[in-house]
């Protein structure tokens, strides 16, 4: 062992899977309605072609595990992305066998549909929220040669390529505050894509000065910052202002690329 | 001891021997060694090392999620697929069959100093950019 966070060591959640592979947690918002229910880990299961769920139990004391675990979908054999959107409770999944990107709600996990297709080798998605009338949209990831990063709007009106190039392997995506940051073991990179593709920026190896060797292969980010969900102003305001400080176009682009952004998927939610 | 931001970080698994989990810090662009672990330390939490089949496991940490509990505690949550290497390889394949055995789910929790009172900490200050920074601190001497 050796590694202890705060006296609370490190430990199993669940254990018996096959080969668990996407995973995503679900907190209700005060909002999300009826059947919202308790913390949640949904996790797809390659091995075992399934997505399961559990509910996180424990005090908050000691460290939260999984309680029964359910299968939500036992029919899905190679799901290698998986997100939530907690405000319209979907679940989204890249199904890397049929090639394509579907979503189900909450309530009824069979009834899925498909938001995009085809896809050649998806390895990772990552859900940016709806926001009112504003329409969400999923990031995905196409590992095919060469790898992309791709964005499809959620009521089906459009999708977009954000990066073509510069990529390995991306193996992980998360969205943030405006932007999408990417893991890229093929490269031992962190990148971050805005989310329009109005610029790209490597964050992880520094271009010059010391360094150490990566394989990023999941990453994850604290969703907000005041205990709502990521908005536009936040990327302004977080991206741009402090980790792109010294780059004042990148903040000109950034902001152009924001109020672009906003125009257009007002016009396709 | 260490301690890091939950704001303008990215954590990551990182697929390496042994497998670790790092923080990279958006602002001041390092990176911050979290935990490792090894197949001992799963053992020790009643996991075999062995696949059904009889091979031995290998670690392979995938998946990623922060989870904010409220109350300054914070999670990661992470998958590990721990799947043969030669398996591994065919994981990319189309009509691949995803062949792997027991795996599992490991959590690291954070917790505020209140579930450590006794220990002495260093605390480093959020970024002074945003609002609402936390920091989460946590025992690990270790740098990156």
């Amino acid at each position: 062992m050796g590694q202890r966070l705060d006296d609370t060591p490190m430990d199993v959640v669940v254990s018996g899977l096959s080969s668990p592979e996407a995973l995503v947690v679900w907190k209700p918002l005060s909002s999300a309605g009826a059947g919202a229910g308790g913390l949640r880990l949904y996790w797809s299961d390659v091995g075992a072609n399934r997505i399961d769920t559990c509910f996180l139990e424990g005090t908050g004391d000691t460290l939260l595990k999984c309680g029964e675990v359910r299968a939500v979908r036992s029919d899905v054999p190679a799901v290698t992305g998986l997100g939530l959107d907690p405000g319209s409770q979907t679940l989204y999944w890249a199904d890397s066998n049929q090639m394509r990107l579907q979503s189900a709600p909450l309530t009824d996990p069979t009834a899925d549909t498909t938001v995009f297709e085809p896809l050649r080798l998806p390895t990772a998605i990552a859900v940016q929220p709806m926001e009112g009338k504003i329409s969400g949209a999923v990031f995905f990831i196409d590992q095919a040669t060469p790898a992309t990063l791709s964005k499809v709007w959620i009521n089906g009106s459009g999708t977009r390529e954000l990066m073509g190039g510069g990529l390995s392997q991306p193996r992980a995506a998360v969205y943030q505050l405006g932007a999408c940051y990417l893991a890229d073991p093929g490269t031992g990179s962190l990148l971050v894509v805005e989310e329009q593709g109005a610029y790209t920026s490597v964050l992880y190896p520094p271009a010059e000065g010391p360094r150490m060797a990566i394989r990023p292969r999941g990453i994850a980010m604290r969703d907000d910052v005041d205990g709502r969900p990521g908005t536009a102003y936040g990327a302004l305001d977080s991206a741009a202002a402090h980790s792109h400080a010294a780059e004042p176009w990148l903040l000109l682009a950034l902001a152009v690329g924001w109020l672009g952004g906003q125009r257009y998927r007002y016009t396709l939610a | 001891m260490s301690s890091v931001a939950t704001t303008d970080t990215i954590f990551f698994t990182d697929d390496v021997d042994p497998p670790t989990i790092r923080a990279f810090n958006l602002g001041t662009r390092l990176i911050t060694k979290i935990l490792s672990y090894t197949m001992t330390d799963l053992v020790e939490r009643g996991i075999s090392p062995l696949h059904a089949d009889g091979y031995n496991r290998t670690l392979r940490p995938r998946s990623m999620v922060f989870l904010d509990e409220g109350e300054g505690r914070a999670s990661l949550y992470w998958a590990d697929a721990r799947t043969h290497v030669e398996k591994r390889q065919a994981l990319f394949g189309r009509s691949c069959a995803w062949a792997a055995h027991g795996r599992c789910l490991a959590k690291a929790l954070w917790a505020t100093a209140a579930a450590a009172p006794s220990k002495p900490r260093r605390r480093v200050q959020a970024p002074s950019w945003g609002s609402g920074s936390t920091t989460l601190r946590w025992m690990s001497s270790s740098p990156a």
